[in-house]
């Protein structure tokens, strides 16, 4: 066990209204992970701030490297051997990995920088974690895997004690988590401290080697990972025992809602499916498997170029989401941030967005009504604002999901697509989701579920459908269904698909 | 710094910059009653006064230029000192930052209102602002129209020549049709039907094919601004005289006052447009609209908004209200000019700027861009009370916009 680099002791802080933090301890160790777990608000962000000097501590000492410090920007913190790497990536697109990594620090030639000992230096910082990479390359053409180790490499250029990792697999494909992990221990080897924050927990249990948990501001514990269960880590995350993750209750067969047949365009080819009244149908797949493309080819975003399909029984072919929307189907983006929500409104707004027809009277907007029916969605959905005026940008990530929840169901639709319903969102508010789509299939809606998370589409799901490069490649029963199957569906189709190519051939 | 030398500092600037400001003033407009005098005139105001010579007044008088910057630089230190105080407790912090941000344009009003009084004492009376607001009345209900582009996150640059345009074609109308009283009818009619066009055209290219309001605006600029010297062969177009019985509708909209002269009609008018644009933008579906696409056009598309739709109606009601302002331009004068118009944009530009709105759209408050046009037009005022060459206007006028969107890029990004 390393010595404790960074210690935090009794941290307060509080904004107007919340005490964010209350007497908050973390210990950080040399070479260690130490994963930071809470749901979301309970002041893992707040915390991070606070360490990284964007905010100031109202209360309590930081003690890095035996003494104390109290930055005064990120910048000063950087500086000092506090690296912090965001889940929004602070790379310039258009520039070259080594420009990157040494923005701010250039080292000055006789005539300008001296890039070939920036590009030599960029190298030799990449190769220390184990990462070929051309520092000559542009960010904008790299993976988002590969543009984390540009962030890495920047660190480890300002000598950083401690790296800070905001759910740095959040927005990372299966597939690259685990070059992701390589690092890591690369790191953890070189002796550098990391803090590890992230939803998921399986991860955290692969990775970490402590943990210190947070709720509501305060701390709860730390533990080495070792000593902990994932029931046990939930139970102190949330304060109660979630005592089954998933509330699936098989439904009776019904007639259905959405029948879909040879649907092809550019992005997705010969798609043929039922989508059942009061079922679940989830989509499973790797990323770019024309999941998404589906999803908004059924709402009316890309042309058709054949197939046809039937909603409620009358034939459908959108022309634009406005239409979809007006037959009784919603689709909900899988990114709230970029084209979910409209930030700079606030939460009422972005409710009643879709339906503002149904609150009008006389052609203007009935505010009363329009407060009504608010207040009964956050009521429902038990989202946490200070007040409908708030505006979304300030609310946590499940309770923006909430927000964008309310907004599709508002429209009072019978299909609802739902791409990625718990990415980024914590342990509890995903229950309250999961919970929600049970209660929307009993009610008779259909739901078609979109989502990489396995054991979600496991859980949740009453069939699967399994799509791979813009075709469907099979489809699964609940009791049939395993991740493995699903994995050998896809693999297996690729096979035989180059088999009868080359029968053809 | 500590707390007591910086509350000093703060003091002495204010009451010293006030001070000074105050006695220069009372000096030069005790000569005459404007404070920047043509060098000639200041000249033989010095040798009429020879034999005050050495006065305190004189002094002053003579050297008033000097002590209006000096003055007005101490002011502006006191005003940054006063900024530089740590706040410690979060209701005054939150008591600045909303003055800084959400009720900006209003702090700046009572600011210029409180400095501008002090400048000259004819500022402050109820017939000076009646003729501001009559005055400010084009280029605001301009700026209604600008307002909805800029809340798109677009812009729209061709609106003084569309008013011109407009005003043009009222102007022909009624020319052709002498001794018709109906005429003027006709002539609204169309000018109205001009603006409609032209804003659709607007809309049409920047929403059809996705093109920057910016550029398709400036080409449209130059079209109408060309229309209009060819409808009126370069020439002004007067509808005045008694032939024309149409102009008189037309000049009565310019140019009627009630209440004994304290409210003209273009002030009605332009309250009329802010009475709607506000209930439209607050109470309709398209107001909201209009508030989702500027602050994010996909997730709007995607929560089944016809953006296309929106972004027509909002660009063709900001031509639609730049001929209503033609109508009155055309109106005030009396004749239509070709260069009718010509850098109103900019003023109605500003006034949505000074007035707060984000140009990167999505938020703002449509009643401040009357603040803000009144900001400028008090300012406009001033300089012309005070007799600041109107060359050195123009030049003023685009220094406080400049400042008016550092501020906003500079309390935006906290």
């Amino acid at each position: 066990m390393g010595d404790i680099v960074l210690q935090l002791r009794d941290i307060s802080k509080s904004f107007p209204g919340v005490q964010a933090l209350d007497k908050v301890r973390l210990n950080v160790y040399e070479g260690e992970v130490m994963a930071l777990l809470g749901e979301n608000g309970a002041g893992k962000s707040t915390l991070i701030k606070v360490l990284s000097g964007v905010l100031q501590r109202d209360e309590g000492t930081i003690i890095f490297r035996d003494r104390p410090v109290a930055y005064q920007s990120a910048r000063q913190a950087q500086e000092d051997g506090i690296a912090v790497i965001h889940q929004e990536l602070n790379l310039i697109p258009k520039m070259k990995v080594y420009e990157n990594v040494f923005l701010g620090h250039e080292i000055r030639g006789k005539l300008g920088n001296d890039k070939n000992q920036m590009i030599a230096k960029t190298r030799e910082l990449l190769s220390r974690v184990g990462v070929q990479l051309d520092p000559k390359q542009t960010v904008e053409s790299l993976s988002i895997a590969q543009q984390q180790m540009v962030e890495i490499a920047k660190a480890l250029l300002l000598d950083a004690k401690v790296i800070i990792m905001d759910e740095p697999t959040d927005t990372l494909p299966d597939e690259e988590v685990a070059s992701l992990f390589n690092v890591i221990r690369e790191l953890k080897a070189a002796g550098k401290a990391i803090i590890y924050i992230s939803h998921r927990l399986q991860e955290v249990f692969e990775i970490a080697d402590r943990a210190s948990i947070l709720r509501d501001g305060r701390f709860i514990a730390e533990s080495m990972i070792s000593q902990l269960s994932m029931e046990k880590l939930i139970h102190m995350m949330v304060g109660r025992t979630l005592d089954q993750q998933f509330p699936y209750e098989p439904g009776e067969k019904q007639k259905p809602a959405l029948s879909v047949r040879h649907l092809s365009n550019a992005h997705v080819h010969d798609i043929s499916f039922d989508l059942h009244k009061g079922e679940v149908l989830g989509v499973a797949g790797l990323v770019g498997a024309g999941r998404t493309e589906l999803a908004q080819t059924l709402y009316g975003l890309h042309p058709w170029e054949r197939g046809e399909a039937t909603l409620l029984g009358e034939a459908f072919q959108p022309k634009n989401p406005h239409h979809a929307i007006s037959r009784g189907l919603y689709y909900m983006t899988e990114d709230r941030k970029r084209n979910g929500l409209i930030l700079t409104m606030d939460v009422k707004c972005n409710i009643t967005l879709s339906s503002l027809r149904a609150i009008l009277r006389r052609g203007a907007i009935d505010n009363k009504a329009e407060k009504t029916s608010v207040n009964e969605y956050v009521d429902l959905f038990n989202i946490k604002t200070p007040s409908i005026r708030q505006r979304v940008r300030n609310l946590s990530g499940g309770n923006q999901q909430k927000v964008v929840l309310s907004k599709a169901l508002m429209t009072q639709p019978e299909v609802l697509i739902l791409d990625e319903p718990t990415r980024g969102i914590d342990v509890g508010a995903k229950k309250e989701i999961y919970q929600l789509i049970s209660e929307l299939k009993s009610r008779g809606k259909a739901v078609l579920m979109i989502s990489s998370e396995m054991p979600e589409i496991l859980g949740m799901s009453d069939r699967i459908m399994v799509l791979h490069e813009g075709r469907k490649k099979g489809e699964l029963s609940r009791k049939e269904a395993t991740q493995e199957r699903i994995m050998k569906m896809i693999v297996s189709h690729n096979t035989r698909e180059s088999e009868t190519d080359g029968a053809k051939a | 710094m500590n707390k007591r030398t910086s509350l000093t500092l703060t003091l002495v600037c204010l009451l010293l910059g006030f001070a000074l400001l105050a006695a220069t003033v009372i000096s030069s407009q005790s000569f005459n009653d404007v404070l920047f005098f043509p060098s000639q005139q200041r000249a033989n105001i010095i040798a009429a006064n020879a034999q005050q010579e050495g006065t305190l007044r004189m002094f002053l008088f003579t050297n008033s230029y000097l002590f209006l910057a000096v003055g007005a630089a101490l002011l502006a230190a006191g005003f940054w000192f006063l900024s530089q105080f740590n706040l410690h407790s979060e209701r005054s912090r939150k008591a600045v930052r909303l003055l800084m941000t959400e009720y900006r344009p209003l702090f700046i009003l009572v600011i210029a209102i409180l400095l501008f009084s002090a400048l000259s004492a004819r500022f402050l009376t109820i017939l000076n602002f009646t003729n501001i607001f009559k005055q400010i009345s084009h280029y605001a209900i301009l700026a209604a129209g600008v307002y909805f582009a800029i809340l798109l996150g677009g812009i729209d640059i061709s609106v003084g020549s569309v008013l011109a345009f407009s005003g043009a074609m009222a102007a022909v109308i009624i020319r052709a049709m002498p001794d018709t009283p109906w005429a003027a009818a006709l002539a609204v009619v169309a000018a109205l039907l001009v603006g409609l066009a032209a804003g659709m055209f607007n809309g049409l290219f920047i929403s059809a094919f996705s093109l920057q309001p910016m550029i398709v605006t400036l080409a449209t600029m130059s079209i109408f601004r060309g229309a209009t010297l060819v409808l009126t062969s370069g020439v002004a177009i007067s509808i005045a005289g008694s032939r024309y019985a149409g102009a008189s509708v037309i000049t009565a909209l310019g140019q009627k006052t009630l209440l004994g002269g304290y409210l003209p009609a273009p002030i009605i008018l332009m309250v009329l447009v802010y009475a709607v644009v506000y209930y439209v933008l607050n109470r309709t579906p398209f107001g909201r609209h209009m508030y989702a696409i500027g602050g994010n056009e996909e997730a709007s598309l995607l929560s089944g908004i016809n953006v296309f739709r929106t972004k027509m109606i909002a660009y063709t009601t900001s031509g639609l209200l730049a001929a209503v302002a033609g109508i009155l331009v055309l109106g005030r004068v009396a004749s239509a000019t070709p260069t009718a118009g010509q850098g109103y944009e900019m003023d109605a530009i500003a006034s949505v700027v000074i007035g707060g709105t984000s140009l990167r759209g999505g938020e703002g408050k449509v009643l401040y861009t009357i603040v803000g046009a009144l900001i400028i037009g008090m300012l406009n005022n001033i300089q012309t009370l005070t007799g600041v060459d109107s060359y050195y206007q123009t030049i003023i006028k685009g220094i406080v916009i400049l400042l008016a969107v550092l501020l906003d890029a500079r309390t935006s990004k906290k």
